[in-house]
């Protein structure tokens, strides 16, 4: 263990060398940066990762049956369970998917999910990312590097071995392409801020990284275009671009991002979409306060991981609470992501908590508001110095057409201002390797 | 098993991947075989360089000039730029050619940019690394790339750029022969690749008697002519 932390500028000495960066527009200008390694790392025990595991699970397969209900027969609206605006209203809701069957029933292959630890040991999930959640590669990639500069710490085998991350993901792909063709990961190009991320992936999948005016749709399925003039045909599709730029023909016209005609390949079930359109819907921050109804409705199961304390506006009790209690909630806007639209009330002028209340009683719909969890700070090094700072984890569970898996890892992001509890890598913040223990 | 299907622009990539890789290690050669005769007070050798290896940008004096070929990325002739060009394809190429390999690349750019920053002073000694690094780039290519058109597309452009460096830099005849031969087996292996009519044609030009390095009129031709070998992607 000391001669790991020892040898953090040696690890991200590696990092360096195999390009682990992710990049940042800033000003219009586009810039890499490395994204900092803590060697210190955050060890899970055995029995609360039995907890999350099944928790997650349980999560991801409610996640997947609201999506494919609200696509089809809408009970959970019907039933009243969850306000029909909720859905209609959202983003990220796209009737174009309407009556679509995914392969396996499955929407959201790759689920993100991100969770803190409260003081008192309380496991909470802070959001669900079912779109593009990234962050995988970067513990994938520490673990490897770590293995080769401090062997002796991971002799005994306590620590589970995360390095099947890239099979897990692969039998996925393979189980939902069902044979038609080749696997590809469908990038936006090197100026995306995950391009390391979407290379490393395919490099470790053995998927082939396309590029925009890589693949072409022919009697509505897809070809990958080779040098020889050859097409190949793709089976399975790891996108790693917005729905709204992944088909010029159906969405954004001006998209070159994207696949045309890609949708109706979709439709048909002639290609697998990794994650499936319209996934928005379900990963709303607006939605999310539903998630613990959605895993009660369609699995009978008391909610194994606890959301925190959420309130909508939309709930006249919520609302007034709200306004009442402002000052010491955190506001999310419901549309931002990446630690965008977060503000905590607390460090809010008068005026602008003024100004805040009237957004909220102009645009209900538009937010939520959430207690403030003290979650447990990790230990971190910071100039020579053991110093704590605020972190979360990013689990990832994949689901295939006949399989729901856990990594048993994850992104442990930490925040390197002593006085932030944003983590993004957007924002400045670290990363840590996640130590699951065998027992 | 990993899809060996490969897009125009991938090919692309790798054939200047190639291209640039060869031209920094080169580059590196022939600025250390000029520093050394520049011992000598061999001061034409050094023009001859900024000649040969395209240098339009002015520098102050010598000091800055000899700072600027290491570690100016707005000259575009500096060693620093081939290497940006070298990683600005291998980036996009990890899948082809893996990380270990891009390493290599990763690992100069990093060199230079950290000593640019900091000011350092080129050494020839301290340059050692980016060859050494160079060399390594293409034994783990060797090692690790088993795809034939991956291999193929990069020797390719290893060979182009060996040989016109060559050219521009007079060398004689045998070693730019030699090279040739080599560029040619791999261009006869991979017809869809390489225009064979247009190696055939090259090939005139590449004989004991038309080898003529200081005819200006005879080198733009042949570097024209080895610009212009690959078809692929077309």
């Amino acid at each position: 263990m000391r001669t790991l932390i020892e040898s953090r500028n040696s690890v991200n000495q590696w990092l360096e060398r195999y390009g682990v960066r992710f990049g940042v527009y800033k000003n219009g200008v586009f810039n890499e940066q490395l994204f900092p390694f803590d060697s210190i790392p955050r060890i899970i025990t055995h029995k609360d990762w039995g907890m999350i595991e099944t928790g997650l699970i349980q999560r991801v397969k409610a996640l997947n049956a609201f999506l494919w209900d609200i696509y089809h027969e809408k009970k959970i609206i019907k039933d009243g369970v969850i306000p029909q605006e909720f859905v209609y209203s959202s983003k990220g809701y796209m009737p174009q998917c309407e009556g679509i069957d995914p392969i396996g029933r499955v929407y959201s292959h790759i689920s993100g999910i991100d969770l803190v630890e409260g003081k008192d040991g309380t496991w909470y999930i802070l959001e669900d990312n079912l779109r593009i959640p990234s962050g995988a590669s970067y513990p994938m990639i520490a673990r490897e590097i770590t293995r080769k500069v401090s062997p002796t710490t991971f002799v005994d085998s306590k620590i589970a071995d995360n390095r099947n991350y890239a099979k897990i993901l692969r039998e996925m792909m393979d189980s939902v392409n069902e044979g038609r063709g080749i696997n590809v990961i469908l990038t936006p190009g090197r100026y995306n801020s995950a391009f390391f991320e979407h290379s490393y992936l395919a490099e470790k999948t053995g998927a082939v990284l396309a590029f925009p005016g890589d693949m072409t749709v022919e009697d509505d399925m897809v070809f990958y275009k080779g040098l020889f003039k050859e097409k190949v045909r793709v089976g399975a599709i790891y996108r790693r671009v917005s729905d709204e730029y992944l088909d010029p023909m159906e969405f954004e016209s001006t998209s070159l991002l994207g696949v045309p005609n890609l949708f109706q390949a979709y439709k048909k079930g002639n290609v697998a979409v990794i994650n499936g359109f319209g996934n928005g819907v379900a990963d709303d921050k607006g939605i999310y306060y539903f998630v613990p109804k959605m895993i009660r409705y369609y699995l009978d199961e008391e909610p194994i991981l606890h959301n925190a304390p959420t309130y909508l506006p939309y709930y006249r009790e919520d609302y007034e609470y709200i306004l009442d209690n402002i000052s010491s909630l955190v506001i999310k806007d419901v549309s931002e992501a990446g630690g965008y639209g977060v503000v905590f009330g607390r460090d809010l002028t008068p005026e602008k908590l003024a100004e805040l209340k009237d957004l909220i009683v102009r645009e209900p719909r538009r937010w939520i508001a959430q207690e403030v969890i003290d979650f447990k700070d990790l230990e971190i090094i910071e100039d020579e110095h053991r110093v704590e700072r605020k972190a979360d984890l990013r689990a990832f569970v994949v689901t295939g057409a006949n399989s729901v898996k856990v990594w048993k890892s994850g992104l442990t992001r930490f925040s390197r201002n002593p006085d932030s509890f944003v983590v993004n890598s957007s924002q400045g913040g670290g990363f840590k390797d996640t130590w699951i223990l065998n027992r | 098993m990993k899809n060996t299907i490969l897009s125009p622009a991938k090919a692309n990539s790798l054939f200047w991947l190639g291209r640039y890789t060869e031209r920094v290690y080169l580059q590196l050669h022939l600025l250390r075989r000029c520093l050394d005769q520049m011992i000598d007070d061999n001061s034409k050798e050094y023009d001859l360089y900024l000649y040969n290896i395209g240098n339009q940008t002015p520098y102050p004096n010598m000091a800055e000039e000899r700072r600027g070929l290491v570690y100016d990325n707005k000259n575009p002739a500096s060693i620093i730029s081939c290497v940006e060009r070298a990683n600005d394809n291998a980036v996009i190429l990890r899948d082809e050619i893996t990380s270990p390999t891009l390493g290599y690349v990763q690992m100069s750019l990093e060199f230079l940019r950290d000593n640019s920053r900091k000011g350092v002073d080129s050494s020839v000694e301290d340059l050692q690394k980016l060859t050494d690094w160079m060399l390594a780039f293409w034994g783990s290519v060797d090692e690790r790339i088993f795809s034939g058109n991956v291999r193929s597309l990069l020797m390719i452009g290893k060979l182009i750029e060996h040989i016109d460096m060559y050219i521009r830099f007079k060398y004689p005849f045998d070693r730019i022969e030699e090279a040739f031969l080599l560029l040619e087996s791999h261009c006869r292996l991979n017809e869809k690749i390489c225009s064979i009519d247009d190696l055939q044609a090259l090939k005139m030009q590449i004989t004991p008697e038309f080898y003529n390095p200081d005819d200006i009129a005879y080198t733009n031709k042949v570097l024209n002519m080895l610009g212009s070998l690959i078809i692929a992607g077309k």
